[in-house]
């Protein structure tokens, strides 16, 4: 097999939010860097329309990949250039002022979290990615009736903030905004980063950091086929002055612990698993019309997150219930469908550990959620019913094992308020996830410090949303790139000063 | 890891099982949907496990008549109205996995046949396309008439 050597200054493992937001930084203070990643660069113009080509070429494994145990949850993660920016919605929420003073006081992140630094990172971020409320005219029929339960039911609505200003409504953001309104990170940070003098290695599987003496010194792995995805070289990659591993809280702990780094590696697993309910009305919905995600409730206290999701077909007629001619009758009314989902701050902790086999992620993800965390997602199922009801259902589909299908009327919500949910009975979906590299203060309790290094080494950074302490209980892509701006930024600072010095 | 030629056969006997044929309203015509196709793009997408769920998904369907059913018959064997009666019964089922294994082979048929723009125009789905932007107001040149009887 043959060997492709290369070296930079930086070299940053992943794409998404944090890498790509890391290159950006340091490559706009003129340093040298290259980027890694895994997965294939998808120009928008071979972006597939149909979900299942675009799965299977933008998401990893094709969201298969679940965590183990009684009870296996598919986790949402993207594989391409931009990770999951390219497949996500754009929602932009900045960390929580409670989250923030948390991390500040229980987890001594005063200085990573300093309330200036981050500020003047969302601003900048919110400036280039050009981030903006959505317009109610992009509701579509999902939002409006949304927006119609929560003034029914006197719910806190919102329009969902996103960095798509230009956003046309095509419904199309899982696979690719067709008009690149969306500045998901392949068509703003990463273009950005590499008219900066960034380089870009695609296919690039990265499997360990390579360290010497406690110093990271490089990135070692294989380049893949993109269709076979069987290696088809070793890849070594060489930093002159740090390796940056942005590769998910999934991932990211798995290649520390395969250069071994032990501890707190892969522990604090946490996530926002959520899941979605369908209401069928009279009228027609269009769910093709509109923002994918366009108005939310969030709900802090609950620790949840009421959220639109307009669906292509392809993954709504799987949630119509039924088979034969009851399924073919709703296929035929597709246009009179509403989703809506939440996304529930569950205190379930777990763990990540590199798989012995069968993890295609090469992650075995361990994580239950708790009875409370349970009580939660009832409560967001049994609100998202009550609001369908309210904004003028005739049939909710809340998607509950066990009890019927479909109701028709808020009294039979009722009897899912009554019953005790088992994660079995719910078809739950993880698709945020944090924590297994966690910054702190203590490096027993932690795995990174305040400037996101990994405690006890040199050289070795990590910029994902595994050095969050908690899950947020908001979308998390903001605060991801505010951090990793800020830590960046310092770090580009350190090492001009440093080349200045020498 | 390919899945065996009778593992494909089985695929085009199961997926186009959740549509009934004799039920009339929203079908299929005849070789519209290539759901073996379909089916092994998903398939060769997955992680290893998701493979081997497929692959027990789909021999648990066409042992299902004995294991749902108590009866000694194969799912090829049931009339399609029988076959989709069957399905709807796994994928509502109160035990996790057997429903997990269901509504994935309903995800494998959804996705083959959503991705054929014949069948996804008969749901609807995608009517009324967004009106166009607002595109930026051009000023025309304007061009005086001459007056009638002006020289």
């Amino acid at each position: 097999m043959r060997v492709v050597d290369d070296v930079a200054d930086f070299v940053i493992v992943g794409t998404g939010a944090g890498g790509a937001t890391a290159a950006r930084v340091l490559a706009g203070a003129g340093r040298d860097v290259i980027m890694l990643e895994e997965g294939p660069q998808l120009r928008t113009s071979e972006r597939p329309a149909e979900v299942l080509d675009a799965m299977a070429l933008a998401f990893r494994d094709f969201a298969t990949a679940t965590t183990r145990g009684t009870y296996p949850m598919p986790m949402l993660q993207g594989r391409c250039v931009g990770g999951a920016t390219a497949i996500n919605s754009g929602i932009i929420w900045r960390l929580p002022e409670d989250v923030r003073q948390e991390w500040l006081t229980r987890y001594g992140l005063g200085h990573l979290v300093e309330r200036r630094a981050l500020d003047d990172a969302f601003d900048a971020i919110e400036r280039e990615l050009e981030v903006t409320d959505t317009s109610p005219a992009l509701f579509g029929g999902n939002g409006e009736r949304m927006a119609e339960a929560c003034r029914v039911l006197g719910l806190p609505g919102q329009a969902m903030s996103r960095n798509a200003a230009r956003c046309q409504g095509s419904a199309r953001c899982l696979q690719g905004c067709p008009g690149e309104a969306r500045q998901s990170m392949d068509v703003s940070y990463i273009p950005r980063a590499q008219r900066d003098g960034a380089r870009l290695i695609t296919l690039a599987r990265i499997d360990r950091v390579l360290m010497e003496w406690g110093r990271a010194v490089g990135v070692a792995g294989v380049l893949v086929d993109p269709v076979t995805r069987r290696p088809v070289a070793q890849l070594r990659v060489m930093a002159r002055e740090a390796v940056i591993v942005s590769a998910s809280a999934v991932q990211t702990p798995v290649i520390l612990r395969r250069s071994g780094l032990r501890g707190m590696v892969g522990e604090r697993f946490q996530a926002h698993p959520g899941c979605a309910v369908v209401g069928r009305f009279d009228e027609p919905v269009v769910m093709s019309r509109g923002a994918t995600q366009g108005y939310e409730v969030p709900l802090r206290d609950r620790r949840l997150k009421l959220e639109t999701l307009a669906l292509p077909p392809e993954l709504l007629a799987p949630r119509l219930p039924g088979a034969g001619a009851a399924w073919q009758q709703r296929l035929a009314e597709m246009d009179h469908y509403a989703q809506w989902n939440f996304i529930c701050r569950m205190e379930a902790h777990g763990r990540v550990r590199p798989a012995l086999f069968g993890g295609g992620s090469g992650a075995a993800v361990h994580y239950l959620p708790t009875e409370r965390d349970m009580e939660r997602v009832r409560e967001g199922i049994v609100l998202l019913s009550r609001m369908m009801f309210a904004a003028g259902a005739r049939e909710v589909f809340p998607g509950v094992g066990g009890l019927p299908a479909a109701i028709r009327s808020v009294a039979e919500v009722d009897a899912i308020e009554r019953a005790t949910l088992r994660p079995q009975q719910v078809n739950m979906i993880a698709s945020h996830l944090f924590g297994t590299a966690c910054a702190g203060g203590d490096s027993r309790a932690s795995v990174v410090d305040e400037d996101l290094a990994v405690h006890g080494t040199q050289g070795l950074y990590v910029m994902d949303a595994s050095v969050f302490p908690t899950n947020l209980g908001v979308n998390p892509q903001h605060s991801i790139m505010a951090l990793a701006w800020v830590a960046a930024s310092r770090l580009a600072n350190r090492s001009l000063r440093g080349a200045v010095a020498a | 890891m390919t899945m065996t030629a009778i593992e494909r056969r089985w695929l085009s006997v199961v997926l186009p099982s959740f549509l009934d044929p004799t039920a009339g309203g929203f079908g299929l015509d005849p070789g519209e949907v290539d759901f073996e196709r379909g089916a092994l793009t998903m398939y060769d997408a997955s992680s290893l496990l998701g493979r081997v769920g497929m692959r027990a998904s789909l021999l648990f369907v066409m042992l299902s008549p004995l294991f749902i059913l108590g009866r000694l018959a194969s799912f090829a064997s049931l009339g399609s109205t029988e076959r989709s009666a069957l399905l709807a019964r796994i994928c509502s089922h109160r035990h996790f996995a057997l429903r997990g294994m269901g509504i994935l082979l309903k995800l494998a048929a959804s996705m083959a046949m959503f991705r054929v723009a014949s069948v996804r125009d008969r749901t609807n789905h995608d009517r009324r396309p967004m009106a166009a932007p607002a595109r930026r107001r051009v000023t025309l040149p304007l061009r005086l008439i001459p007056a009638i009887g002006a020289a």
